[in-house]
């Protein structure tokens, strides 16, 4: 398959789920460690290991398709505000899509139930710092009303998240999933988005013998 | 290839004839040019440097760092300070040499006064540096004693807190004894404090102690960078099934209060 077949990076609804699953992934996680543009956050090692690890390992591609796709979102500029808008209708259901299918195969969906994790943080409307964030979507005003009523449990919180919009109908009623979003969300409600993606890198890093004895890097 | 900043305070170069007689390419420079066999990717930096030697990406890129300093350990600048600390926490290697005992960044770094006693005798004094752990990795190719003609007396007692392990110890002429190759855990950062070098003594133009910092700057290499970054790590979820997890999140202080005043305005 060629690359350009499989990738042709626009930040709209008419790119590939692949595209809109990475803006899912860059856009609420960048803004809540505090970057600006899609390639500040991508200069990140700890970014590209996210990224890499959601693409190679949630969405099977292979080591050179997630090199090409990432060098492709790499555009100097690219505002991540603008790319936060409707994140609900744009981007997230590529990423609901991949976890029923994660699921019913019985595959990882630890970077997916993360990147979800951080657009319900980003959605709660302030940064670590308790500065305001300005949420664009359709579903702002809903989360915000359920951020302001349930904010004190977080089980609660979660399931009215998962109640409040159609988007997760297919995956509220999965036990897995329920637990995984609510052990994301309160990693990163408790240690800021940064802190809680070193701890999902560190749960998902492969301990096995291999990439030692395959000369990778350690 | 590890990336090594060779830190030199490089003032009594600059002000003192005696120093310059006896390094005339400057401390740093003289430990830079006898390193370069090593294979090391070396740069010498000094405190008149712009950002005190030490831009953000120096710091972040830094992999070892070797820091000579005595006259102006005063003037490297808190915050500067706070960012070498905290990159030693996360794993940089830290080489402390000679008078750099009272450097504030091994100061900080011990948490102690790190005072010593010393004499500085006219034309020095032997010091024999005595090899403890032969099988360690900084005592790799190092016979069991070196004698250095010309030294620095620094004697005991020498206040830091009790070094993970003890290579070198020295005897000097005068009868003093010094704890003088000693290593330190912080964090995830190796350290290493070696106390030969006076400025005025050709010190660093011998092949073993030469061998020994290069020696040292393979040792202090993070070997890896896999596991924990040893932050401040909230678990508000256990891993034993049933066990009381955490279902309530502190709000930032700034949210919190805004929102407390918003309430006030609405009553």
């Amino acid at each position: 398959m060629s690359d350009h077949a499989l990738f042709h990076v626009e930040a709209d609804a008419t790119a590939v789920p692949v595209e809109q699953a990475s803006y899912a992934a860059l856009s609420y996680a960048g803004l809540l460690a505090g970057y600006t543009t899609v390639d500040s956050a991508l200069k990140q090692p700890l970014f590209q290991r996210y990224l890499t690890h959601l693409l190679e390992h949630e969405f099977a591609l292979s080591a050179a398709e997630t090199t090409t796709l990432c060098q492709q979102l790499d555009i100097a500029g690219q505002q991540l505000a603008e790319l936060s808008a409707n994140g609900s209708t744009r981007w997230l259901p590529a990423i609901v899509k991949r976890l029923d299918q994660q699921l019913e195969q019985g595959q990882s969906i630890e970077s997916l139930c993360f990147t979800l994790a951080a657009w319900l943080r980003f959605s709660m409307g302030f940064d670590g710092k308790g500065d305001p964030l300005t949420v664009t979507d359709p579903l702002a005003e809903v989360f915000m009303q359920v951020r302001l009523t349930y904010w004190d449990h977080i089980d609660e919180l979660v399931a009215q998240y998962l109640q409040g919009t159609p988007l997760f109908s297919s995956l509220a009623a999965q036990p897995l999933f329920v637990a995984r979003l609510s052990y994301w969300l309160s990693y990163i409600l408790a240690n800021g988005l940064v802190t809680a993606m070193q701890t999902l890198l560190l749960e998902v890093q492969d301990y096995s013998a291999a990439p030692r004895l395959a000369g990778g890097k350690v | 290839m590890i990336k090594v900043t060779v830190w030199n305070e490089c003032r009594h170069e600059k002000e003192d004839a005696d120093v310059q007689e006896v390094y005339p390419e400057t401390i740093g420079g003289c430990i830079v040019n006898n390193l370069a066999p090593y294979g090391f990717d070396l740069t010498l930096a000094t405190l008149d440097d712009p950002e005190q030697g030490w831009p953000a990406e120096r710091i972040e890129q830094t992999e070892v760092a070797i820091w000579w300093g005595h006259r102006y350990h005063d003037e490297p600048s808190d915050a500067l300070i706070d960012k070498l600390q905290a990159r030693v926490l996360a794993g940089m290697g830290l080489i402390v040499l000679h008078s750099g005992h009272h450097a504030k960044l091994f100061k900080r770094l011990m948490g102690t006064s790190c005072n010593l006693s010393w004499r500085e005798a006219e034309g020095g004094e032997r010091e024999r540096v005595w090899c403890l752990k032969p099988s360690h990795p900084i005592a790799y190719n190092i016979p069991p004693q070196i004698e250095l003609p010309q030294s620095e007396m620094y004697g005991e007692p020498f206040d830091i807190p009790e070094p993970d392990e003890l290579i070198f110890n020295s005897w000097y002429q005068g009868g003093e004894v010094l704890r003088s190759g000693c290593t330190f855990q912080r964090g995830r950062g190796r350290i290493f404090f070696f106390s030969p070098g006076h400025e005025t003594f050709p010190i660093y133009r011998n092949r073993h102690i030469i061998q020994i910092l290069a020696n040292a700057i393979q040792w202090a290499h993070q070997p890896h960078q896999s596991g924990w970054m040893l932050g401040n790590w909230g678990r508000p979820v256990p891993l034993e099934e049933g066990a009381p997890k955490q279902t309530y999140f502190k709000k930032p202080r700034k949210l919190m209060l805004a929102e407390k005043a918003a309430k006030k305005t609405e009553k």
